[in-house]
This record gives C-alpha cells, sequence and structure tokens, in this order.
C-alpha cells in the first residue's frame, strides 16, 4: 500500500479493479493541516484520463509493472521518443503520458519507461534530478538563509523557484515530487 | 438526478466549527430539498447540544427540524441494517465514515459527496466537483469545496433576512432584541457607540483593547466563546485592571461584555448590527463576509505559520473590493499581523495596529458590502450542490 501523498507521476496503483497510471500530482494544504491530493490519472486499459482528488492519508494498492531504461532523444507536441538502451528499440509517448516528467526532459537524458502490455504508457523520474538555471534575476549577496525564493527558468524551460543567491549557470538539485529545490548540485 | 434519501456524516473534531457549520447546511439543504429524507449523523451529540438545546445527547435516534439526528458512535452492524444507507452522502470535512456504514453504501448509494473546508485559496478551484476514484463497489465520489469565487463551491448563506435599521436607536432595539435580557442595560449611547463583536481563538488582545481605548469614539464589545473570554480577562489583568467578577468591564470608553452562547440566526443577525466583527474559523469568518461589515479574521493556526498563506489568500480576494491601496495595505497589515502568533496564548505580545481599521469603518463597511453582495448573488453553495446533485451524473468533474 502507498499513501496517495508519496504517488509521484509514473507510480501505477489500482483502484476498484482498474489500473491507472499517474500522470501528475499537486499537494495542497487545507484547514487544521489536513492536505489533499489532485492527480491526474490514466486508465491503463481504456485510455480514459481522470482529475481526481483524494485527502493525504488515503492508502492506494501500488503496482509494480515491467520499467526499461530509455533514453530520451526527441520530441514535439505529439510525441515524444525513447530509446531502449540494451535492444535500441524506439517507443513513442504522448505529453500527457509524460505528465510533470515533461518539466525536467533533457535529450540524452536516461529515464524509466513504464511498460504495460509491450506498449510505453508512461516514465517514472527520478526522485531528485539536477537541471542548469537559464535565467534568473541577479542573486542577492548576504543572502544564505535560502527562505525567500526567486522564480528561474531551467535549460527544460520550466520555471522553478529557488533561493536567492542562485545565479544563471548554477546546477541545482530538484525534488521532482513536489518541484521543490533542494540544493546546489 | 432526485434524491429521496440524503445521509450526512459529520465528526466533531474540536471546538463547535465542524458541526456548527454541517448543522447550518443540512438545514439549508432540507429547506431545499423539502422532498428528501434527511439524516445527519453525529458522533458527539453532547457539543452538537451546546449549539443546539433541542438535542438530546442520550438518544441513538431523535428527529428534530425535520431531520433524522443519530448518535454515530452507536452505529453497528445491527443499526445500520435498520437504518439503511441513503442514495446521497455527505462526508463533511472528510469525516470518517463508519466502515459498517461504508460496506453497504459502495454498492448500495448512489453518490458521495465530500464536503470541504472553506478555502480562499486559488487552488481551490481547480479541486471543486473533482471525482475521488472509490476502492470498491459502483458509488461514485466527488469533492465540494466551498469557497469565494464563482468557479468553487460558494458559502452557505445566512437563512435569516438581512436586518434593516435606518437610525442608532432602532440598531440598538435590534441588537437588543437578538441577546439575553440581563445585558441590555449595558448597551446605551447608540448615537456615538462603536459597536464590535469579538469572537476569537485564545491571543493576546492587549493592542486590540488599547486601540478601542483610544478611539475618538466610546467603543462596546460583544465577546463570544470562551477562549475569547479568557483573552480578555488576560489582557485586562495585564494592563493592571481587575476583571470584573460580572460579565462585563468597563475600561474608559472601553465596554467588554462577555456574551453567553446565542443561536445561529441570532449571532448572523447581530453581526450585521454591528460596525465591525473580529471572528474565527470557518463558519464565523462566513457570516463576517455576508453581514457587509468590516471584519477582521482570526484563522485557524497551522503548522509553519500556513494560516498566514490563507489569510493572505482571503486578502488577495478581498483587494477586488477594498480597491484604494492605502486602504488595501493596512487592512492586508492588520490581517496578517492579527495572525501572526506562534501558538493559542495569551501570552505571546502582538504588534497589529487597529486605529486605521477603527477610524475607517465607514470606509470598509462599503467594501465589505460590496463583497457581501457578489458572494449572495453568485456564490450560494446550497444553490451549486443542489444544481450538482441535479445534473449528475451529467457533469464535468
Amino acid at each position: 500500500m502507498k499513501l496517495v501523498e508519496d504517488l509521484r507521476a509514473g507510480n501505477t496503483v489500482k483502484v476498484n479493479g482498474n489500473l491507472f497510471i499517474v500522470q501528475k500530482a499537486i499537494y495542497n494544504k487545507g484547514a487544521r493541516g489536513a492536505s489533499s491530493v489532485k492527480m491526474k490519472l490514466k486508465n491503463l486499459a481504456t485510455g480514459a484520463m481522470n482529475e481526481t482528488v483524494y485527502r493525504a492519508g488515503e492508502k492506494f494498492d501500488d503496482v509494480v509493472l515491467e520499467r526499461k531504461q530509455m533514453q530520451y532523444l526527441y520530441g514535439n507536441d505529439d510525441f515524444y521518443t525513447f530509446m531502449d538502451q540494451e535492444n535500441y528499440e524506439q517507443m513513442d509517448l504522448t505529453k500527457d503520458d509524460l505528465g510533470d516528467a515533461l518539466n525536467y526532459l533533457e535529450e540524452q537524458m536516461v529515464i524509466d519507461v513504464i511498460v504495460y502490455e509491450g506498449k510505453a504508457v508512461g516514465v517514472e523520474l527520478p526522485i531528485v534530478v539536477e537541471c542548469e538555471i537559464t535565467y534568473t534575476e541577479p542573486a542577492v549577496r548576504g543572502d544564505t538563509g535560502g527562505k525567500v525564493l526567486k522564480a528561474a527558468t531551467i535549460n527544460t524551460g520550466y520555471e522553478i523557484q529557488v533561493p536567492l543567491y542562485v545565479n544563471i549557470g548554477d546546477k541545482v538539485k530538484m525534488d521532482t515530487r513536489t518541484n521543490e529545490f533542494m540544493s546546489r548540485a | 438526478m432526485t434524491f429521496s434519501t440524503i445521509d450526512i456524516f459529520c465528526n466533531v473534531v474540536d471546538n463547535f466549527g465542524d458541526i456548527g457549520v454541517v448543522y447550518r447546511f443540512a438545514r439549508a439543504l432540507k429547506a431545499a430539498l423539502p422532498n428528501s429524507t434527511m439524516r445527519v449523523f453525529v458522533d458527539d451529540l453532547v457539543t452538537f447540544k451546546v449549539i443546539c438545546s433541542a438535542i438530546d445527547p442520550q438518544k441513538a435516534v431523535q428527529e428534530f427540524e425535520s431531520i433524522t439526528w443519530i448518535d454515530s458512535s452507536r452505529l453497528d452492524e445491527t443499526l445500520v441494517a435498520q437504518l439503511g444507507v441513503a442514495e446521497l452522502v455527505f462526508e463533511t470535512f472528510a469525516c470518517e465514515i463508519p466502515q459498517v456504514y461504508m460496506k453497504r453504501a459502495y454498492y448500495e448509494s448512489t453518490l458521495l459527496i465530500n464536503l470541504e473546508h472553506l478555502s480562499a485559496e486559488e487552488w481551490v478551484e481547480g479541486y471543486h466537483e473533482k471525482e475521488s476514484l472509490l476502492p470498491e463497489g459502483t458509488l461514485k465520489k466527488f469533492y465540494f469545496m466551498p469557497g469565494f469565487t464563482e468557479r468553487t463551491g460558494g458559502l452557505i448563506l445566512n437563512t435569516t433576512h438581512p436586518i434593516s435599521v435606518t437610525t442608532p436607536n432602532e440598531r440598538l432595539d435590534a441588537i437588543k432584541s437578538l441577546i439575553p435580557d440581563q445585558i441590555h442595560m449595558y448597551l446605551h449611547n447608540p448615537e456615538n457607540m462603536i459597536f464590535g463583536s469579538v469572537f476569537t481563538y485564545t491571543r493576546n488582545l492587549d493592542r486590540f483593547v488599547e486601540d478601542c481605548i483610544s478611539h475618538s469614539k466610546p467603543v462596546t464589545l460583544l465577546t463570544f466563546g470562551q477562549k475569547t473570554i479568557h483573552s480578555f480577562r488576560k489582557t485586562l489583568e495585564n494592563c493592571h485592571l481587575t476583571p470584573s467578577q460580572r460579565s462585563v468591564h468597563i475600561v474608559e470608553a472601553c465596554t467588554i461584555i462577555e456574551m453567553p452562547f446565542i443561536p445561529q440566526p441570532n449571532y448572523d443577525q447581530l453581526l450585521q448590527l454591528m460596525d465591525f466583527n473580529i471572528v474565527r474559523g470557518e463558519d464565523s469568518l462566513t457570516r463576517a463576509v455576508l453581514s457587509g461589515k468590516p471584519f477582521i479574521w482570526n484563522a485557524y493556526l497551522q503548522d509553519n505559520r500556513y494560516q498566514i498563506v490563507k489569510v493572505e489568500a482571503l486578502c488577495s480576494i478581498m483587494h477586488r473590493w477594498i480597491a484604494n491601496s492605502q486602504d488595501f495595505e493596512e487592512y492586508q497589515r492588520l490581517m496578517i499581523a492579527f495572525n501572526s502568533v506562534p501558538n493559542e496564548s495569551e501570552m505571546h505580545p502582538t504588534n497589529e495596529n487597529f486605529r486605521y481599521f477603527l477610524n475607517n469603518l465607514k470606509k470598509f463597511e462599503h467594501s465589505i458590502n460590496e463583497m457581501s453582495y457578489f458572494m449572495t448573488r453568485n456564490c450560494d453553495l446550497i444553490k451549486k450542490i443542489t444544481t450538482f446533485i441535479r445534473d449528475y451524473p451529467n457533469i464535468n468533474g
């Protein structure tokens, strides 16, 4: 069993006899410290998408599907192509299949592709990824606490929040579950 | 879809917040769907009795206001078999519905709606009316998120008619009609008096009382709830004043009156007759917004000062109506300062300044009145929920 707050893009769960792959998971704090989680789930049998909401603490049957180490080659708005590291076979995924993973996906990146009945159905990013800052306002000297954050763009074009001391060109470690800055790489 | 049977579940967590909202929600929903049989399952009837004196905590099942009230702590398979499950079930604030009930509801009920806590945060819109897949059965569950915008579940509106008074004496008479007789003798000087209601968590009120005392007009404060009354008594001690043995304390031109519990409809109307209100939690915040009178919100304290995020979100919504930048900045500053306390204690000093707020009550009243009008027209929770129910299963969740 897995708690809903521990689920992230690429995880597979079984609900009421149906298999779903998590494509997106967003956490929000509610009243009295209780969190809610909004997830985009894809039904692996029907392909139907569900936007669903749960209270933190709810449990899911997690299912481990076959996964292959594949390298991301290239993509456009419709398809994103990955290559199997062992047999060089290529598989395509859609933007929806990639979900939140798209934020950190870089060409040549090697990641786990989830395979169900011979078809690629999603990817699972590592919990921690390194990214390069391509734009942010200049660093503020003296701020080492890291409590105040500013916007920064990484090499995939995704905007993240980083401490004021981070500069263009810096490499940073990000938590892909929460999209939170962890440290400088 | 029409549902002939409706069950509402409520767990009393602390204070009277949950049961207060559920009591209000149940009566409003029953008024909107009079042909549906409604039952409310509450796990703590002793607490419920404080706000609804007609309830007998000894009874497992009782009828009141055309609603059946059931002590859910006594639910077992026999009682569930006897009562059956409803076609439409509400869980409030993600409370845990007893498994003996859910085991049947998964297969026999049609729709389960989780009525969530009220929040002004932006993310609420994205969660509203979204499905939550259940582990078994044919039952479908959806989240219903109250909020302050058209794209949320809105607010439970007042069931009483708005009170309209034109003269200070009329206002005084109206206030007196809503509160116990023994308080009446302390209410006077209506032409010149500023009336405020105060309902807070335990906190330091030194600065607030100082600002009331130094205000150009005399101020009468009607204080509600044990935590508020305790906080005021501590403030009087901090000011080296001995709290009166009676329920009224007079400090220069400021009169502090300790109020007994009054019925919900009276409280709702009383807020409309005040010059300002200080409210806490969820339900009284809603009443304050709908009163159209200036208010300060004491948010429920959360870890890592998360209550400030909630206060800022509310201020952000209110900016639409408090358009003047100085008014808004002063108001937001006061709201954040008032909620910037690390814990629920009367000991922690605060640095809020009420003077601008108290000196500009009429301006703020104009803004909050417009906000109230907007909420009443566009954010009627009962209307939204009955529309959702009527349209189910043809919804866009």
